[in-house]
C-alpha cells in the first residue's frame, strides 16, 4: 500500500505521541524534513506543534543524530525581502499551537550525518525545564 | 552586520516600479487585464544588459532571454525554507505552462550568493526541481548591476557560530517577455496556480 505525503506524515506524528514519555503535553502533527537536492547541507524540517499540557512549554534547542545541528529560525517577508531570523525559544502556552511551515518558523538542519538518507529522523527536543520530546520526522518532498 | 547589496538601499524600489507601471498600464489601457495576484508592467521595461553565467558554464545575456518566456527567480542554494518552497512551486507552475501548450517558457534561478553558487553546485540543486531550470551565476559585481537595475535587492548576513550566512533578498518572481522586457511582477506569498495563470496572462498581452 502507498501511502501519500500526507498520510505519511501522519502516521509518523501518531507514533510520536504513542512513543513519546508517559506524559502526553507535546503532540506534533504532520513533522516533516524536505527532502534536499544532492549536496544540500541545509535542510528544513516542518510540523504543527501543539503543546496539550496545563502548564506552559518552552522549547530552547533540538538535536538529532542525524544531524549536525538544528535550530529554530523563522522566515519573514518584509517590505518584500524575505529575511530568516534565528528563535532563541518557542514558547507554547497551554493549548497554543505553533505551525512550522514553509515561509514560516521552521527548524534549520544543518549538515546531515547519515550516509544514506533514511525515510525518518527522530529529533529530540528539550524544554527550559528540562523535559525532553522525541518525534519521527519523515523525508518529504512536499508539504503533506 | 549587513552588507546590502544596492547603491542607495531602497527596499521599496521594486514596489516603486510596480506601481509606476501599474499607473502607466491604467492610462495606457482600454480594458484594464486582470490578474490573480501579479502587477502586469504595462509598457514592458527593456531589461538592463547583462553579463553572467549560466550553470553550463555559457553565457547568460539578452539572447538566452529573446525568443523565451522567463520566470526570474532570486535567491541562493543554501537557503533552506523560501528558496525550495518557491522552486517547487516553479517546477510546478511550469508544467501548468506547457500543458497548456506553451513551448517557450523557462525558468531562471539567478543567485545572489554567487561565491558559494558555482555553476556545477547550481546545476546539481537545479536539476533536483525540474532538469530544464536554468541556474545563473557570476561575478557578485554584476549581479548587483543586473539587481540594481530591475530594483531587487540582497543583503548578506554575518557568520552564525556554525559558519553559515543567510542572504536576505527580494522574494518577487519576474515576468519577463520574448524581448527580454520586464512583463509583469509577482509578489509573495506565491501559489503555483496563480504563477502560471498570471504568466499567462502576462504573456497574452
Amino acid at each position: 500500500m502507498k501511502l501519500n505525503n500526507r498520510y505519511y506524515a501522519l502516521l509518523c506524528g501518531l507514533t510520536f505521541v504513542s512513543l513519546s514519555c508517559a506524559q502526553q503535553t507535546l503532540e506534533v502533527l504532520e513533522p516533516w524534513v524536505r527532502i534536499p537536492p544532492p549536496g544540500m547541507n541545509m535542510l528544513a524540517g516542518y510540523g504543527e506543534f501543539t503543546n496539550s499540557s496545563n502548564s506552559t512549554i518552552e522549547l530552547v534547542s533540538a538535536q538529532s543524530e542525524n544531524f549536525k545541528s538544528i535550530s529554530f529560525h523563522i522566515s519573514e517577508i518584509v517590505d518584500g525581502i524575505s529575511k530568516m531570523t534565528k528563535l532563541e525559544s518557542v514558547l507554547l502556552r497551554p493549548g497554543e499551537t505553533a505551525r512550522f511551515e514553509p515561509g514560516g518558523k521552521h527548524l534549520m538542519i544543518s549538515t546531515p550525518q547519515y550516509d544514506e538518507r533514511p525515510e525518518q529522523v527522530q529529533i529530540e527536543f528539550l524544554s527550559v525545564s528540562g523535559k525532553r520530546y522525541q518525534v519521527n520526522f519523515v523525508f518529504l518532498n512536499s508539504e503533506p | 552586520m549587513r552588507i546590502y547589496h544596492e547603491l542607495n538601499m531602497k527596499p521599496l524600489h521594486l514596489i516603486s516600479v510596480a506601481i509606476t507601471a501599474l499607473l502607466i498600464g491604467c492610462y495606457q489601457s482600454e480594458e484594464p487585464v486582470t490578474t490573480k495576484t501579479a502587477t502586469i508592467v504595462n509598457p514592458p521595461i527593456p531589461l538592463a544588459e547583462l553579463s553572467l553565467v549560466q550553470h553550463n558554464g555559457t553565457a547568460f545575456d539578452h539572447t538566452t532571454l529573446q525568443g523565451k518566456w522567463t520566470l526570474m527567480f532570486f535567491g541562493f542554494t543554501f537557503c533552506p525554507d523560501v528558496c525550495p518552497t518557491t522552486l517547487q512551486l516553479l517546477a510546478l507552475s511550469l508544467q501548468k505552462i506547457e500543458q497548456s501548450g506553451i513551448e517557450n517558457a523557462q525558468v531562471v534561478f539567478v543567485s545572489v550568493d554567487p561565491e558559494r553558487d558555482t555553476p556545477e553546485r547550481l546545476e546539481e540543486y537545479l536539476a533536483h526541481f525540474d532538469e530544464k531550470f536554468i541556474g545563473v551565476t557570476g561575478e557578485l559585481t554584476d549581479i548587483e548591476s543586473f539587481t540594481q537595475s530591475i530594483g531587487v535587492v540582497f543583503a548578506h548576513n554575518s557568520l552564525d557560530e556554525s559558519g553559515f550566512y543567510a542572504v536576505d533578498h527580494t522574494t518577487v518572481i519576474l515576468m519577463v517577455n520574448d524581448k527580454a522586457e520586464l512583463g509583469g511582477i509577482s509578489s509573495a506569498p506565491h501559489k503555483w496556480e496563480d504563477i502560471a495563470d498570471d504568466f499567462m496572462t502576462v504573456r497574452a498581452q
